[in-house]
């Protein structure tokens, strides 16, 4: 706890020392207190998971009334996160700092900090009033970030855009916790939470719905991620990894605190969840193929990751409503760890691109290129980056997506037919999504790391920065220790999600092959021991290395999957083919350069881009993304000069969503303008009338 | 229409069996000037007429060096005095110091064509040394379009400047071992085309020639027998007697 009060202390030092402190030492004055504050947290968080946490309140301190914090397992988890996705990005915030003038620097650290600050009370908020409070701090300094590079159009617009979604989005999630704390009559979330059952349908319904969706705006669920690629598109470099990996997961936890509890009593809102986060993956990692621009790519796969966290904690909350609690604690551990998975990874992704950035100047994927030669120590990181997000094992992302799958899968234990059409639909979106997400990312590293430069800037660029290049080792190592240690890893998720599905998956996910005595079927031991499950057995601190997915009656058949051995596998062949041909080879390898059709040199626009590597998957989901080409010739008298030609794609949720609204509201607005006249006393008429109506409505409701 | 079945049991093999100059279907080889015996005033006269310098009288004979003939058939007769060789084993071997292709390469050989200039007769004999009547696969002769999987590049074409640094850079993405055919009077030595400030009179200027099949154009079996060469399938000297250095 303690640990905890002092990463805000640490965070205030850090505003003081950026307005105070010399010109010079500005930056690194908070940059230092940003290191610190993260340490603290990330060490309060692993207290929090080691002990179980603590409850306290600011009541002395408020004038409402006692503002009540609590730091559990499960919040600490999120601290952690919070913490390290931080600790990544802090050196990029202090370069980007150090660029501008004077008080502008200490105003980008304050807001930073006030961000950090934000999450860090939400993730620990016990009640309403510091859970709606704490959100809308993160909020605003999103929207103070999203906008501080540039005031150009298009930045502004995407801060107004993301400040209304999120503005929004609150109101409504504010409104569904009103309708529970009023039958609950308690501002404490788990009383809120327990409080579900008693309502009305019709009312929990509602506020089931206005706080999904409200607050699913920040995880960037469909309908409600418009904003999303927008403010990536254009917050500074720096900070997209903070805004990517850390603050989506204020949505995530809103949905594992507010919804989860609802969720897990009744199916259909649990199936409603889990068919949006699937629409939400699949329509993310569409756009996500149609974008040129590097960090709305990475955002839009944002979208996409988020989508599949929100999927498997519904089906998690599906199978517990169902009365499959181990099933369910099974997919919400999939869940989580996709959450952990995409915070290291997408960081890494993103201080990528900033360092990209900063060495080339453009994040146009059909201008870079030839990176991997050029920075091959930086490009590595973000190749690896790459493979994990496409979940190439022995990398984070496949552990993640192999639970959820396998936990798809065991749909067959439900009877329900409805259920199941509604697990193999969504299960189908996300296998295509995420077949989608390994040609993305095939086509982001090939088309930045590889090949030639595209561009002048490119093939000029600066040696990668440091300040991104070991951030990113560090979360290659996450991601790899994340993968490569699932069986590490899954325990530690199941002792959080247990006390809301109400089992612990641990036991059937990873059984004790290293353990004495095993305590397992004799069936499974024989079987997997055969194989290698028991490698390492005595030797590591572990339960075993491989994760396990029995199915039950209807389904007996054993699915198990071991990144560690397969890693092993992979390096071992690897190794022994690169030694055997080093043994072998007799001859001399001859290098010569690219064939080049004998041209006298190769120009960069022969090259194979982004643009053309994707144009299949835009030709398959023409009818979803419904391009809108503009063609425009420039002729001279008889002469055509030049013929421009120009695709827009207006996203599906913008047509089908929020330009629908858009016209409505106009719509409205210009049917009430005869109101409107410009009278002083034609508007006091109007607000007589009001008041007249409502103490009228009052009186005879009463 | 596209009943291949059909069409080659009806058809049968219409292959030429091989390249021996008893076995030539009529036309198959436009024929060609050898030194031959001649009077000492025919020989002068012919020597003369010869635009490409190709013959030269020696005394009672002529010696024809076919590798600057630019077969304008002037010294054929009846219109002149020569009789010409009908056969099609044309190709030779530059110098003593040349030799084919390793043995394993002996019934796989990819040809990568380049023309490097020419005048388009060339291309147009090279584009039959696939057609049926020839049919090059099945001595294992198969061209490619990549210099990366070429054994052999055929070059045809006086090599113009333009072209100077695509034969350079063909030559060099080419894996060892390696063969270099010139094909036509052009490849060899500039031709019709000569030397100039554009065309640079050779391939052997830019890259190392090991095999030239004169002729212009060679028809198809002549070049066949060249690529046989390079594959080692044919006996070196044997056809090529006739040339002179
Ligand atoms: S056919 Fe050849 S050898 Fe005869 S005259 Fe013409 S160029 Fe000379
Ligand atoms: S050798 Fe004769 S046919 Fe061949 S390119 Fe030269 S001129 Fe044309």
């Amino acid at each position: 706890m303690t640990w905890f009060a002092t990463a805000f202390a640490a965070l205030a030092a850090s505003i003081v020392a950026a307005w105070i402190s010399p010109a010079r030492a500005r930056s690194w004055a908070g940059g230092c207190a940003f290191f610190a504050a993260s340490g603290l947290v990330f060490v309060a968080g692993v207290e929090a998971i080691s002990t179980g946490g603590a409850t306290f309140s600011l009541g002395p301190l408020s004038l409402l009334e006692p503002i009540g914090f609590v730091l559990n397992p499960l919040r600490g988890l999120f601290l952690i996160v919070t913490a390290v996705v931080f600790l990544a990005a802090t050196p990029l915030l202090v370069r980007d700092a150090a660029q501008y003038p004077r008080h502008r620097a200490a105003l980008f650290l304050t807001l930073v900090a006030i961000l950090y600050a934000g999450m860090l009370a939400f993730f620990t908020a016990a009640d309403i009033v510091s859970f709606v409070f704490f959100w809308e701090i993160s909020a605003l300094a999103i929207w103070g970030l999203v906008t501080f590079h540039s005031r150009e159009a298009r930045p502004v617009a995407a801060g107004y855009l993301t400040l209304m979604l999120s503005e929004a989005g609150t109101l409504a999630g504010m409104a569904g916790l009103f309708i529970l704390a009023s039958h609950a009559h308690s501002t404490a979330l788990s009383s809120i939470a327990a409080a579900g059952n008693q309502l009305p349908a019709g009312a929990l319904w509602i506020a089931f719905l206005l706080t999904f969706f409200g607050f699913g705006v920040k995880a960037g669920i469909v309908p409600v991620n418009a904003w999303l690629p927008e403010a990536h598109g254009s917050a500074p470099r720096s900070v997209s990894p903070i805004l990517s990996g850390a603050t989506l997961n204020l949505g995530v936890f809103a949905l594992f605190v507010i919804d989860g509890p609802i969720a897990i009593h009744h199916p259909q809102m649990a199936l409603l969840v889990l068919f949006v986060g699937a629409v939400t993956a699949l329509t993310g990692i569409v756009y996500a193929l149609t974008e040129r621009d590097l960090k709305r790519l990475l955002a839009q796969s944002s979208i996409e990751n988020l989508g599949i966290v929100v999927a498997a904690l519904g089906a998690g909350f599906a199978f517990v409503s169902l009365g499959h609690p181990v099933l369910g604690a099974m997919a919400l551990v999939a869940g989580l760890y996709h959450m952990l998975n995409h915070s290291a990874y997408k960081t890494l992704l993103f201080v990528g691109a900033a360092g990209i950035d900063q060495a080339t100047g453009t994040h146009d994927l059909d201008r870079l290129g030839g990176l991997m030669r050029r920075m091959p120590v930086f490009a590595t990181a973000f190749l690896i980056g790459a493979l994990a997000i496409a979940a190439l094992p022995p990398f984070n992302g496949f552990v993640s997506e192999w639970l959820l799958f396998e936990s798809l899968l065991r749909v067959v234990e439900i009877a329900s037919q409805p259920v199941r059409a509604v697990f193999a639909l969504s299960g189908a979106m996300l296998a295509l999504t995420v077949g989608l997400a390994m040609t993305c990312f095939v086509m982001l590293a090939g088309s930045a790391l590889l090949g030639r430069p595209r561009s002048e800037v490119v093939a000029a660029a600066a040696p990668a920065p440091v300040s991104a290049t070991i951030p990113m080792w560090g979360l290659v190592v996450v991601c790899f220790g994340l993968g490569v240690l699932a069986t590490a890893v899954i325990p530690l998720l199941g002792g959080l999600v247990r006390p809301l599905a109400g089992a612990n998956p641990t036991a059937a996910l990873v059984p004790a092959f290293f353990g004495t005595p095993h305590g397992l079927p004799a069936g499974l031991t024989t079987t997997l021991s055969g194989i290698g499950a028991e490698v390492g057995r005595g030797v590591l601190p572990l339960r075993s290395l491989v994760v396990v997915h029995s199915g039950g009656a209807a389904t007996p058949v054993v699915f198990a999957m071991s990144t560690a051995l397969a890693f092993a596998v992979i390096a071992l062949l690897l190794l022994s083919t690169w030694g055997a041909t080093r043994l072998l080879r007799r001859r001399r390898t001859r290098r010569v350069g690219v064939w080049d059709a004998g041209l006298p040199c190769l120009q960069p626009q022969m090259g194979y881009t982004a643009t053309a590597f994707s144009a299949p998957v835009r030709v398959l989901f023409e009818s979803l993304l419904r391009p809108v080409v503009q063609e425009r010739q420039h002729s001279q008298g008889g002469f055509l000069l030049g013929l421009e030609r120009e695709t827009r794609v207006v996203h599906l949720v913008d047509r089908l969503f929020l330009n629908p609204v858009a016209y409505a509201v106009k719509a409205i607005g210009r049917s009430l303008a005869w109101l409107h006249q410009g009278a002083v006393t034609l508007y006091a008429t109007w607000v007589l009338a009001t008041l007249f109506a409502a103490l009228m409505a009052m009186k005879f409701s009463l | 229409m596209a009943n291949w079945v059909a069409h080659s049991l009806i058809d049968g093999i219409r292959s030429e069996s091989g390249l021996d100059a008893e076995h030539l279907p009529a036309g198959a080889t436009p024929g060609r000037p050898v030194s031959q015996p001649l009077a000492a005033q025919a020989a002068a006269r012919m020597a003369a007429i010869c635009p490409g310098g190709a013959i030269a009288a020696r005394g009672d004979a002529v010696g024809v060096d076919f590798v600057h003939c630019v077969h304008c058939q002037r010294c054929r007769r009846p219109d002149g005095d020569l009789a010409w060789r009908e056969d099609a084993q044309w190709g030779a071997w530059r110098d003593a110091a040349s030799n084919p292709l390793p043995h394993r390469f002996r019934h796989s050989v990819n040809v990568r064509y380049l023309d490097a200039g020419a005048c388009g007769a060339c291309m147009g004999e090279v584009r039959l040394i696939d057609a049926p009547p020839y049919n090059l696969h099945r001595y294992g002769i198969f061209v490619t379009a990549t210099p990366r999987d070429a054994d052999v590049l055929l070059v045809a074409g006086p090599v113009t400047e333009a072209m100077r640094l695509p034969l350079r850079k063909t030559y060099e993405a080419m894996p060892e071992p390696k063969r270099v055919v010139a094909m036509g009077v052009c490849a060899i030595n500039g031709g019709v085309f000569g030397r100039s400030f554009a065309s640079i009179g050779g391939a052997g200027d830019v890259v190392p020639v090991d095999l030239v099949i004169a002729g212009c154009p060679p028809p198809p079996l002549a070049i066949a027998h060249g690529l046989l060469l390079a594959a080692g399938q044919l006996q070196p000297g044997r056809g090529s007697d006739a040339l002179e250095p």
